[in-house]
């Protein structure tokens, strides 16, 4: 054997050694989402062709389509729960879903200016994140008591019924209530992600902006929003995902669930209503179908969201010439095209820094 | 190349039309929910052979009975106690080894621990509304009567109040599959110094209740009766509205089908005045101003609103005696409150026509025993019915149990001088439960949560807006219901 085979023995040893220890590293999840992801994704998927007894497995049956067909039956009381419950939530989402970018955003910016206390009031705007949706719950249900007990009700001496009414009836109050407990609670995850993006923003871009004789408002549109572009991204597409699938609030913000309509607002609510209770065993597999349709949707709406902030991978005007001007700098070319262009937005002094 | 992807489209053509065809498959054609049927196949194993001693009764040996039991509540402690009662009388022979399982959780964890074989307890002790659902899903098996012959352990049906043992069959025809034990319900508390004050009796029919709770309004100005919160838990929908319906006449579900059939005659009618009946009470020109819906009521201040001397009826659990005599005495710095605090029961409250013989029903939930298809062993078999037996037909036995409020189901028990004169019994139970056949529980349905889910949904929509058209509501609210029982077939 000689050297070169022993080198690559030697070599193909350590590579191996390498994959072992990224393979070890990577099996706890690999485990995980396997057994609690994968796995029960599978059988859901062939059970929703299925009716499904898990107890009595004599009563297990293939009934194909049956389900599928019997959740777009909108005759059908039951699946137009589902159906109702989807466009509740969708609503919500809708509004939801941008306050919880903007409102994050504007703080942001306003706590990436550094006023004075900034850090005591960075601090307070992610507090909330921290707690659990119980305890935002029971806050909130305090605040918002529909007794003369309630916080705001004895602060104005009303008696306001804030969490009582039924989906599209008389409920607005609630969601008023949901959507202020849910941007108290979760600005600042939000928040902690874009104020990171902000501080990435290169200051250089800023004086580039300010020098070519734009205004604040420009320097926001023109340098802060493309730059950070991919993190509002990573946080709508959260946001979006997290929202679809909403459950905690409206669980925990009720004061009356004295109908079936007003204790399933969202089809996880739907989902969990019917899983979680014994008698509804037979409806195993169309709960299955369910679950899958309403999977299927969240990923249309979540490719849609990649497609939209991915497509539009258009970055602002300063960088694109810094990119370019260094590009040109490293291949020695001349001064020429986007450098020109830096020069007569930026002046000679950007180019020395680029230097 | 080609000619694989000719393959592949049929294959997935054939796959296609399968699934079409397959969706057109009714799964729940031909399964009905016949309460006659006969068991063709059997689910459960008889195992090795009784022996007996010389008395010519079982001999057992060190034999332990898991039991799962619904009682995690204020009762649990006299139930604990009644178990050791029997492990100590038989010691070396049988002992009963219990594990409390919250009623929201109980049927699906036991189905599950019984389907898995994982925990599975030998014996269940829960509310007969449960228990067709265990039958269904061949999770029990029946109590058989040639052990019973065997083992000189005879339990009759007949002993047992006739409301409740019409259900132990579970719809097999000739099969003894579930065992009343007890019943218990919503029942009443009132005040008798207050009722003498406004110088009335009991009342004993709907139009007399009315009047008595006019009287009250009109001589205190505070609400008369203080009711369990119906935003708190379904205890109010569960047993008051439930009574209201049976009182009228009303059927929950039909018993044929198990849909509901709210819209033809004379349920129509019957429904209508159940919900007339609590209207007259609840709803904003009634008399009752401390609904069950008001968002202020809950079970700790509708309690507080009874010992605080403002509400002349207190409607609960029975269970609460002790805990509701103790904060009378304290609140009021009294030492006695037995003229005080007298019981009564719902029977005839809200029966609009007071003639009709359902006007003293009761929708009760009853506790039930069942035995799990896991145990095959005979001599486990008949230590299971040896101490069924004790539990319900024993009078100091259910004596102590009934100390919770627990009525005992076995009139072989309550019919006794003993039972009927126990101090207890004389003071509470006979009062909450006057004619035990007139208790009604769930019956024969394995969608107990589908009937009192939208029950419950009725109830509130019709009574929590007086200004709701009852007819429609009644409509819409069977539509949802029998979509529901059709699709969980």
């Amino acid at each position: 054997m000689n050297n070169l085979e022993l080198m690559q023995r030697e070599m193909r040893k350590s590579k191996r050694r390498k994959n072992a220890v990224g393979y070890a590293l990577l099996a706890p999840y690999v485990l995980i989402f396997l057994f609690f992801s994968v796995i029960p994704c599978l059988m859901g998927f062939v059970f929703s062709f299925m009716q499904y007894n898990p107890i009595d497995s004599s009563k297990n049956m293939f009934v194909g389509f049956y389900n599928y067909a019997h959740l777009f039956d909108f005759t059908n009381s039951v699946s137009l729960k589902f159906w109702k419950s989807f466009a509740t939530m969708f609503l919500f989402d809708i509004v939801m879903v941008p306050t919880l970018i903007i409102i994050p955003l504007t703080l942001a910016y306003l706590i990436n200016l550094h006023p004075p206390g900034y850090k005591f009031y960075r601090a307070v705007i992610y507090l909330p994140s921290v707690i659990s949706v119980s305890v935002m719950g029971i806050v909130f249900s305090k605040l918002f008591a529909g007794d003369e007990l309630g916080f705001f009700n004895a602060l104005f001496g009303t008696n306001i019924k804030w969490l009582s009414g039924k989906p599209f009836e008389n409920d607005i109050l609630r969601w008023v209530v949901i959507f202020i407990a849910s941007v108290w609670w979760q600005t600042g995850t939000n928040f902690v992600i874009l104020s990171g993006a902000l501080r990435n923003v290169p200051k250089s871009l800023y004086e580039a902006c300010e020098m070519d004789g734009g205004s604040r408002l420009q320097g926001i549109l023109h340098v802060t929003l493309p730059n950070i572009k991919s993190s509002v991204g990573i946080c709508l597409f959260n946001t979006l995902i997290g929202y679809l699938g909403l459950y905690g609030q409206p669980y925990v913000l009720h004061a009356v669930e004295n109908s079936i309509d007003q204790e399933i607002v969202s089809p996880m609510m739907f989902i969990q209503y019917y899983l979680k209770n014994a008698s509804f065993v037979n409806m195993t597999g169309y709960i299955c179908a369910a679950a899958i349709v309403f999977g299927l949707i969240v990923m249309v709406f979540g490719t849609i969201e990649r497609k939209v902030m991915g497509e539009r991978k258009r970055t602002d005007k300063y960088s694109a010439a810094y990119k370019q001007s260094k590009q040109d700098v490293e291949w020695g070319l001349s001064l020429k095209g986007p450098a020109q262009d830096i020069q007569s937005v930026g002046g000679a002094n950007n180019v020395n820094s680029i230097n | 190349m080609k000619k694989i992807k000719w393959i592949a489209l049929l294959c997935v053509t054939i796959l296609c039309l399968t699934f079409v065809f397959a969706g057109c498959i009714d799964p729940n054609a031909g399964n009905d929910d016949d309460d006659d049927k006969v068991i063709t196949e059997k689910w459960w194993e008889d195992t090795g052979e009784l022996s007996f001693n010389s008395e010519g009764k079982v001999k057992y040996s060190n034999i332990t009975i898991k039991l799962a039991t619904v009682v995690s509540g204020e009762d649990k402690d006299t139930f604990k106690s009644i178990i050791d009662d029997f492990n100590r009388e038989y010691k070396g022979r049988i002992a009963i080894d219990s594990e409390d399982i919250g009623q929201a959780n109980f049927e699906s964890t036991v189905a599950q621990r019984i389907s898995t074989k994982n925990k599975a307890p030998d014996l269940i002790m829960s509310h007969q509304k449960g228990h067709k659902y265990f039958v269904e899903n061949k999770i029990i098996q029946p109590f058989s009567k040639d052990l019973m012959e065997q083992s000189k352990i005879s339990i009759d049906m007949n002993d047992y109040s006739a409301g409740l043992s019409r259900y132990s069959s579970l719809g097999y025809k000739d099969e003894l599959f579930s065992i009343p034990c007890d019943a218990q319900s919503m029942v009443v508390f009132y005040n008798k110094t207050l009722l003498e004050e406004i110088g009335k009796e009991l009342p004993t029919n709907h139009q007399e209740l009315l009047d008595v709770c006019q009287a009250f309004v009109e001589r205190k100005g505070t609400s008369p009766i203080a009711w369990p919160a119906a935003n708190q838990n379904n205890h109010w929908y569960n047993y008051v509205f439930t009574t209201a319906i049976m009182q009228n006449g009303g059927k929950l579900y039909d018993e044929s089908t198990k849909k509901a059939d709210w819209t033809s005659e004379p349920n129509k009618t019957a429904m209508t005045k159940a919900i007339q009946s609590i209207r007259d009470l609840v709803a904003s020109e009634g008399v009752v101003k401390y609904a069950p819906f008001n968002d202020k009521t809950s079970d700790d201040s509708s309690q507080l609103e009874f010992v605080d001397n403002k509400a002349l009826f207190y409607v609960y659990f029975p269970w609460r005696i002790e805990s509701l005599e103790s904060l009378y005495k304290t609140r009021n710095n009294v030492q006695d409150v037995t003229d005080i605090i007298g019981t009564t029961s719902v029977a005839n409250w809200f029966a609009m026509d007071s003639s009709s013989a359902d006007a003293g029903k009761i929708f009760v939930d009853s506790h039930f025993f069942a035995m799990s298809k896991l145990v095959t062993d005979v001599s486990k078999k008949a230590a299971i019915m040896e101490f069924i037996k004790w539990f319900t037909q024993r009078t100091d036995v259910c004596k102590k149990w009934a100390s919770t409020g627990h009525i005992t189901a076995c009139k072989l028990v309550g019919d006794t001088d003993e039972y009927k004169n126990d101090a207890y019994c004389q003071r509470y139970l006979n009062n909450f439960y006057p004619d035990i056949d007139n208790l009604v529980s769930m019956g024969l349905t394995s969608h107990y949560n589908t009937v009192l889910s939208h029950i419950k949904t009725l109830g509130y929509e019709t009574l929590s807006n007086t200004a709701a058209d009852i007819e429609s509501k009644l409509a819409s609210i069977q539509k949802s219901f029998n979509d529901e029982i059709a699709m969980n077939k």
